[in-house]
């Protein structure tokens, strides 16, 4: 469908706030993005650009080699030019139009003849397991069904991109986890290019072939769930997406082809890092290391290269599946996941090792 | 993307498409949005500004001989030298403050009761609450003046008779009697104002409180209460500064206790021998600078406070229970009821069936001769009533419809600068007390053409004085109605009109019927506009009221604001009908 570049945006609100600050991304045909970040980071106003709901104060966004908006230009089409389609957090169902009316509205903006808006209704409907419900007052369904009949009305014209602003946040979870799951599959079997906003990174992860992680209207890493995850860029992407341990450290020697060592003081040790250090760091500088809990595994076992650090455990939480531990180390405090059906006690003496492709070094 | 429309960003858009030099810089600003702003702008200047800036300038300019004009103070510095305007500014405050601080206490109240609470006898007391507000102060004072004027007075007969008393114990001609009149009849606005926003508040926001652990009560004052704060303020505000303007009441309540208000002395300025044009305008513009200055604290407290209660989502209405305190509840609003309806309306009835009256009902004198003259042979009422009847159908639609056009250009769009800008201007208004209107009115037209279709020109400042009021009620339909709404239609592919048309006009149904009712039943009732501007022959019905309450018996009196209270209620079932209002409460 379409490619969409956003060049430079910046929004402010006010003289004082600045909600986006200088963002660039592009969206691929077919593919789906993520902005995810905390309430505040910039990311339903990205959006908002992006749809012509609000204007930019700077940068270009341009869709299919259209020019959406361009500071520079002094364009900025108007929504309805656009033809986009649009999710909406609160469904945004017209309370005075029957399901079928609302779904139709797109449609019959295009200037469509009475047969193909029918047409195109009842498809939508039944992409979204509408089918039959067309009459009913939109108003009156429930929280899931007016979920599909927005998406349903959002699809119904073939917009160019599809918008959504944190469309299943007023779902329980339940209905949550499956809508996650069948909305991706649908816009993949559309193979509908779509943007999609929200604060819950789980989402974020099931959905998306890319992640683009924002806050304080900066984006602050680009890359699909696995290297986001595996490869956060700096403490806040560590941090927001899953649970993790940062340790504080200063730089040492480079190991040939192995990684860098980072001396640890909280720990008494020196771990050695494989990931996030493609760049120069002086020797003795201060910098942060990632380690997820459930990278660090216990026992003696494992290659030769891995770190190693002794330790005792200070308290377990059996969650079933696995084990959420602390584990005393020097004066630090590790995060660990072990599997469930290991046995651990407090106070138990423990010793863990930790592949140098699982340290990472953050850019903060 | 393309090479050629990449290299065109990056050279600054130096060369750009033609769709995209189609809307260049200026073409951006002369949207259609903008022009609209732009439109609303140019309307509402000729409607309030060119007037208000004529009268302004009448109060800095004095006539020594004819064709000549000279810069002054003289005006302000003659009038305010006088202790009768002092006194008479005094008044004014202190009938303003009662009044709205009166009207506020029971207006929400009566208003939560009936949104939120489960008091019994809800949907008759709702109706029965909200007559005073057809009936008008000035309507009110008449029938008060029958009610408990000291000697006359039915009220005083009474008492005097059951238990022997040597004097009577009311006396309506006094500060206390004009401001329980007016705060009586305010206070259906105050309830008016308040009731839309309780109803369409969702109510989890109450239940949650409730969940909480707070009471009923407690509720209602930290939660329910707070969230319509927007729209009580407002209203207290707008009573405050619409009573200090007020002209009906005093004129016919003051007098003989010696109670002049502002609005009383500049109608004398205009009315009588020697007319003092430069001298009312001088006082009138005193009045509007109280008036300005109420307005600019209402907006300092107000606009910071928005609150949308209603998501796109479907909600349910659900009442607070209050057990036996209901009863207080009933007891409150009957009393309610019995002030401002019950007297009242049966004083005029008693009054109009008698042909003459001397404080009492005396079947002997039972005659429907008042009736019969006001409806059919008293040519002046007749007219009257006819004019009344144009002004408020064609007057009321032709404001309704631009009042629904202003609210969507100020709350909608993106233009936030011109948006404040028309908002602002079509607030105005409310600054202008009614008699100053129909006196800026007068004097900015009385040497054009326009003079010549007096029904026109009450129109037109008809519409100028009360945009504010059908704005206000359209708006907060609006405003509670999620942008959502609106922008996901235009995502859609529908134009900024279109949008306007298929999706938000829809939704407005309500509160562009609740308007369009409101401004007509002010219409209907006008005086203080007209009172100065109509002429003999374009005289409204309460200008016709006003000169035979000075002219005739109380009986014919009685009866053709029975007539004018008849015709009120008959518009208001009409437009429930059709408008579908009852979920409304209006």
């Amino acid at each position: 469908m379409a490619e969409v570049v956003v060049k430079d945006l910046v929004k402010r609100f006010g003289t004082e706030t600045l909600a986006v600050d200088n963002v660039s991304f592009t969206v691929g045909e077919g593919e789906f993005v993520t902005l995810l970040g905390p309430s505040g980071c910039g990311k339903t106003t990205t959006l908002r650009c992006i749809a012509g709901l609000e204007t930019p104060d700077e940068g270009d966004i341009l869709i299919a080699d259209e020019i959406f908006t361009s500071s520079r230009n002094g364009v900025c089409l108007p929504p309805e030019k656009r033809r986009l389609g649009m999710v909406f957090q609160s469904y945004a169902i017209w309370p005075h139009m029957s399901v079928s009316e609302n779904v139709a509205y797109g449609i019959q903006a295009q200037g469509a003849s009475r047969a193909e808006v029918n047409e195109k209704v009842a498809n939508a409907l039944e992409l979204v397991g509408l089918s039959g419900l067309g009459e009913r007052n939109a108003t009156k369904l429930s929280g899931g069904q007016q979920q599909r009949v927005s998406l349903a009305r959002a699809l119904a014209y073939n917009p160019r991109v599809l918008l959504f602003d944190e469309p299943l946040s007023n779902l329980d979870a339940k209905l949550r986890e499956r809508m996650r799951v069948e909305l991706a599959n649908l816009i993949k079997e559309l193979k509908l290019t779509a943007i999609y906003v929200t604060h819950d990174q789980a989402e974020a992860m099931v959905m998306s072939d890319r992640i683009i992680v924002m806050k304080d209207g900066r984006i602050q890493q680009e890359g699909d769930p696995h290297a986001t995850y595996n490869e956060p860029s700096n403490s806040f992407v560590a941090d927001f997406i899953g649970v993790t341990n940062i340790l504080e450290g200063k730089a040492g020697e480079r190991e040939n082809g192995k990684g860098l060592w980072v001396e640890v003081p909280s720990l008494q040790s020196k771990i050695l890092c494989a990931k996030g250090i493609d760049r120069d760091i002086a020797v003795g500088s201060d910098l942060l290391v990632t380690v997820r809990p459930e990278y660090i595994e216990l026992g003696e076992e494992g290659s030769n290269d891995n770190n190693v650090l002794r330790g005792q455990v200070s308290d377990a939480v059996y969650l079933g599946q696995s084990w959420d531990c602390l584990i005393q180390s020097g004066s630090f405090e590790l995060r660990v996941h072990v599997r469930g059906d290991a046995d651990i006690r407090a106070g138990q003496p423990v010793t863990m090792n930790i592949s140098p492709s699982r340290c990472v070094v953050l850019s903060d | 993307m393309s090479s050629a429309s990449k290299s065109e960003l990056e050279a600054g858009g130096g060369g750009a498409k033609p769709a995209v030099a189609a809307s260049s810089l200026a073409g951006r600003f002369f949207n259609s949005e903008n022009s609209l702003k732009i439109g609303s702008l140019g309307l509402l200047t000729i409607l309030a500004i060119l007037p208000v800036s004529v009268f302004i300038y009448s109060a800095f300019v004095t006539h020594p001989e004819a064709g000549k004009s000279i810069f002054t103070f003289t005006n302000f510095t003659k009038t305010f030298s006088t202790s009768e305007v002092l006194d008479a500014s005094v008044n004014t405050l202190i009938i303003a403050l009662g009044t709205s601080v009166f009207s506020c206490l029971v207006g929400v109240s009566l208003a939560w009761f009936h949104a939120r609470t489960d008091m019994p006898f809800r949907r008759t007391l709702e109706a029965l609450t909200l007559i005073p507000f057809f009936l008008s102060s000035f309507l009110g004072a008449v029938a008060w003046w029958a009610l408990a004027a000291p000697r006359t007075g039915i009220l005083n007969r009474w008492m005097i008779d059951l238990f022997g008393l040597s004097a009577p114990p009311f006396n309506i001609y006094s500060m206390t009697g004009i401001v329980m009149v007016m705060a009586l009849f305010y206070t259906p606005y105050m309830y008016l104002f308040t009731i839309g926003s309780l109803n369409r508040m969702d109510p989890a926001l109450e239940e949650s409180a409730r969940v909480c652990g707070t009471g009923v009560l407690r509720t209602a004052l930290r939660v329910t209460i707070p969230l319509s704060t927007p729209a009580m303020l407002s209203g207290a505000v707008i009573i405050f500064v619409v009573s200090m303007g007020v002209f009906g009441v005093p004129s016919l309540l003051g007098p003989i206790a010696r109670i002049s208000t502002l609005s009383t002395i500049i109608y004398t300025k205009m009315e009588e021998y020697p007319l003092d044009i430069g001298g009312a305008a001088a006082l009138g513009s005193v009045l509007m600078v109280f008036t300005a200055l109420g307005l600019y604290i209402q907006r300092k407290i107000i606009a910071p406070r928005s609150y949308v209660t209603v998501t796109g989502k479907g909600y349910r209405p659900s009442r607070v229970s209050l057990g036996p305190w209901k009863y207080v509840a009933l007891a409150i609003n009957c009393s309610y009821v019995l002030l401002a309806v019950i007297l009242p309306l049966g004083a005029l009835l008693l009054a109009s069936f008698n042909r003459a009256w001397l404080g009492g009902f005396r079947w002997s004198q039972l005659s429907i001769y008042n009736w019969a003259y006001v409806l059919f042979e008293y040519e002046y009422a007749v007219r009257a009533t006819k004019n009344s009847l144009i002004l408020g159908l064609v007057g009321g639609f032709i404001t309704v419809v631009l009042c629904t056009f202003l609210a969507m250009v100020i709350l909608r769009g993106r233009n936030k600068k011109l948006s404040g800008a028309v908002d602002y201007l079509s607030t105005l208004p409310i600054g202008v007390p009614g008699l100053i209107m129909g006196m800026a009115f007068l004097i900015t037209w009385i040497k054009t053409p326009l003079y010549a279709l007096p029904m026109l020109l009450l129109m037109m400042a008809y519409m100028t004085r009360y945009l504010p009021y059908g704005l206000r009620t359209i708006s907060s339909v609006l405003q509670s109605l999620s942008s959502e709404l609106e922008e996901s239609a235009r995502i859609c592919g529908s134009s900024f009109v279109s949008t306007i048309r298929k999706i938000t006009v829809p939704l407005l149904r309500p509160g562009i019927f609740a308007a369009y009712l409101m401004l007509f039943i002010m219409f209907i009732r006008e005086l203080p506009v007209s009172v100065l501007l109509a002429t003999e022959d374009s005289a409204p019905m309460a200008v016709a009221l006003y000169i035979l309450q000075e002219n005739e018996a109380l009986g014919v009196v009685a009866a053709f604001a029975l007539v004018q209270t008849a015709l009120l209620l008959l518009g208001t079932i009409v437009f429930r009908k059709l408008g579908s209002l009852e979920e409304l409460s209006v």
